[in-house]
């Protein structure tokens, strides 16, 4: 096959979301010509942002070209955000095959194009805290994180800084404070359920306006947000935090950043006399022809399993398991979050009164389990993510003719609290990743077998979700309660982690404290992959933490000539 | 290659791992085959046949009738039912439909729906309304139709901007606001 000239660079990300942003940025920034590759296609934000398009104006009205979904996108539209507006920026799920065993389903939700998923994620961001570091040590699972929270905080604090992040401090060790721009305002009823919850729980439950990385004030050249609820689909104002948004343009800014968009990766060069990766062969997504780029430093910022995937597919003699397994870890230990577990009810009295714009950003219940005393169920907990809203048009009812009309159009509906519990997988061996044997995509890259289950503590701690939160919209005064115990598969929570995780011990662990390779020191991968235990918090703050961390970590080593 | 042996390839579960054996000419040519195909959209289904149409419609009016608002036929409702069943129901959701019409024309009396009187239509209806028959009924068909056309009513331009006013860009969030009427 013809081959075009390796192409020198200090360093290459491969991938250009949430971690490839963030890692590009730190690296230009610290002075590296750095080439990012993009296995999907280019985003201009004035071409390809769909929010402020009219529900009218689309074919279906919102409700999607199904039948194009069914049979292009069966996976990804599981998401509820790959709607008629966004379909475009989830995967063709016939170009990118995987597998599972018949009894293990498993939804693999992604976006391939500059930006990544960053730029359908649903922003809400929280810190973890030690209570999720040392939680592995002390409960004798999984291996011990090589970190804890003083050597994330600053980096914390930095891409806080930088990405903008609305909130309000509440001062709970298990959830740590960040810096936060001005909260976003809670509604009537939520402020009515958040009084009501402190006094029924004595401080122990809280409710809190949702953390998210979209700006209540100007931010960085980026516009306060203008409430117009859709961030899923784009942003023209740059108001949410995204890669395209925010960590590209900055490193566009450096004039040292390359960034090739159709760039599919397919393996990691390696060279077993320097035992250092010498760069990244990938096909090009429009000519099929196979390219290699060549670098001192290589970050693996492609997503917890497309990262897993490629070290995988790059298996040498020295690794012949794939790259920088040597522990045998490499696939192994992949987690999820739960989700689906909850309720909802009515809150009365508050009918004359309402709320204006629609606000990209919902409320939160810190975990409160096993966070000062033990619980007898289940180790570790879950936090809930909900909101109250007036029902609209949508609530139909009975009746019809004029007065069904009339109430329909002029009559909103009742105040509705809704509390879903998001709880923490615990890392096990028997859930994990493999290249499948037969099955390849469209670029001819083999492609992953996944094998993964929820097991007995996630299904105690879904049980439980249901009951608490029943408990406390009984205690904020809701009626017609109904708890509600959806089936999900795992993947769907789009927080998968784990598969090259972070330890203290080579023979135990791929990645040391500093997301690098214990047995390819100038490979660093600082995804969601890295992960060794999956709190029950939306992981992306600290994978873009752990990025800048990384980052700056593998410059220092370079200009100690360490790498 | 030709198209009918691309897809036929992607057909068959090892077909993907055949690309790799392709030269980059031709895996360049099924993924141009492939976007094209892409592009495309699915074939639609027949149209609804004239009497189900011309009863969906007068379902449509009853449901949203014109007041000081448009009404379901102002806004081309009826249009909106047509495209989802021919476009977005699978053909067994629509089969069920049509059958549940069925159910729906022979229980409303001799002469069909269409050729009721007002009074009748509506006292019907009100038989079928907020039951949820099973599939294939008169109850399951009548609140299918409704809902679209609540939904088809509410989506559309006219009612977006003249009666539910919606403003895309807000510009601010203000939680606890009193409702104006």
């Amino acid at each position: 096959m013809p081959r075009q000239a390796a192409t020198t660079f200090d360093a290459i990300v491969v991938g250009s979301g949430m971690t490839g942003g963030w890692a590009a940025k730190e690296l230009t920034e610290r002075g590296l010509r750095t080439l990012v590759l993009e296995a999907g296609r280019n985003i201009v934000p004035e071409i390809d942002y769909a929010e402020h398009v009219p529900v009218a104006s689309l074919p279906f009205r919102g409700r999607g070209n199904r039948q194009a979904l069914e049979r292009d996108r069966f996976v990804q539209r599981e998401c509820y955000a790959c709607d008629e507006w966004a379909a475009k920026f989830f995967v063709n799920d016939r170009e990118n095959p995987y597998t599972t065993p018949a009894d293990k389903p498993f939804k693999w939700i992604r976006g391939r194009q500059v930006g990544g998923r960053s730029i359908m994620w649903a922003r809400q961001v929280y810190r973890w805290s030690d209570l999720d570091f040392e939680a592995n040590l002390k409960d004798g699972i999984g291996t011990d994180w090589p970190i804890r929270y003083r050597d994330i905080a600053p980096w914390y604090d930095h891409v806080e800084r930088f990405i903008g992040i609305s909130g309000q401090a509440e001062n709970l060790p298990q959830l740590p404070d960040g810096r936060f721009l001005p909260p976003m305002a809670m509604n009537c009823a939520e402020q009515l359920g958040r009084e009501r919850l402190a006094k029924a729980f004595d401080g122990e439950r809280v409710l809190t306006i949702g953390r998210c990385a979209v700006l209540t004030e100007s931010h960085h050249g980026r516009a306060a947000c203008h409430y117009c609820g859709s961030c899923h689909r784009g942003c023209i104002t740059r108001s949410y935090f995204s890669a395209v948004n925010s960590t590209l343009p900055a490193a566009r800014l450096t004039g040292r950043m390359t960034l090739r968009p159709n760039s599919v990766a397919e393996r990691i060069l390696y060279d077993p006399a320097t035992r250092r990766a010498t760069g990244v062969r990938v096909i090009d997504a429009v000519t099929m022809r196979d390219i290699e780029f060549r670098a001192r430093v290589i970050f693996l910022c492609a997503s917890t399993l497309e990262s897993t995937r490629l070290l995988l597919n790059s298996k040498t003699r020295d690794f012949p398991a794939g790259l920088a397994n040597s522990s045998g870890e490499l696939g192994h230990n992949l987690m999820d979050h739960t989700m689906g577990q909850g309720a909802r009810g009515t809150i009365p009295g508050l009918e004359t009164r309402t709320y204006h714009g629609n606000r990209p950003n919902g409320v939160y219940v810190p975990r409160f389990r096993n966070v000062k005393t033990k619980h007898s169920a289940f180790l570790r907990g879950y936090a809930y993510q909900g909101e109250a809203f007036r029902q609209g048009w949508e609530r139909t009812g009975t009746g019809f003719g004029v007065e069904f009309k009339r109430n329909l159009t002029a009559e909103q509906g009742p105040w509705v609290m809704s509390l879903e519990g998001y709880g923490e997988c615990l890392p096990r061996r028997d859930n994990f990743v493999e290249l499948d044997p037969v099955v390849r995509d469209h670029w001819g890259v083999a492609a992953l077998r996944i094998h993964c289950t929820y097991g007995p503590n996630e299904r105690a701690q879904m049980a439980e979700a249901v009951t608490s939160a029943v408990e406390m919209l009984e205690a904020m005064g809701a009626r017609a309660i109904e708890p509600f115990r959806d089936h999900v598969d795992p993947g769907l929570v789009i927080h998968e982690m784990g598969t090259a995780r972070m330890g203290r011990d080579p023979k135990t662990s791929v990645l040391n404290g500093w997301n690098q390779a214990h047995d390819v020191p100038n490979l660093f991968v600082t995804d969601g992959a890295a992960m060794a235990s999956s709190g029950c918090q939306n992981p992306s703050i600290t994978y873009m933490a752990l990025t800048a961390r990384a980052a700056a970590r593998a410059v220092e080593l370079l200009n100690r000539r360490e790498l | 290659m030709h198209r009918r042996d691309v897809l036929t390839l992607l057909g068959m579960s090892a077909g993907a791992s055949m690309l790799q054996t392709l030269s980059a000419t031709e895996r360049e040519a099924v993924g141009r085959s492939i976007h094209a195909d892409l592009a495309s959209d699915p074939p639609a289904a027949p149209a609804l046949a004239p009497a189900l149409a011309a009863t969906a419609a007068r379902v449509a009016d009853l449901v949203m009738p014109r007041t000081d608002t448009p009404g379901a036929l102002d806004v081309r409702v009826p249009e909106f039912v047509e495209l989802l069943m021919t476009k977005w129901y699978s053909p067994a959701e629509r089969s069920e439909f049509e059958k549940g019409m069925a159910d729906f024309e022979r229980r409303a009396g001799a002469g069909g729906f269409v050729a009721l009187p007002e009074a009748a239509q509506v006292a019907f209806l009100k038989t079928l309304d907020g039951t949820k028959g099973s599939k294939g009924t008169a109850e399951d068909a009548f609140g299918t139709l409704k809902w679209l056309t609540v939904y088809g009513y509410f989506t559309s331009e006219r009612v977006q901007r003249e009666v539910l006013k919606t403003v895309i860009m807000p510009g601010r969030f203000d939680g606890c606001v009193p409702v104006k009427h």
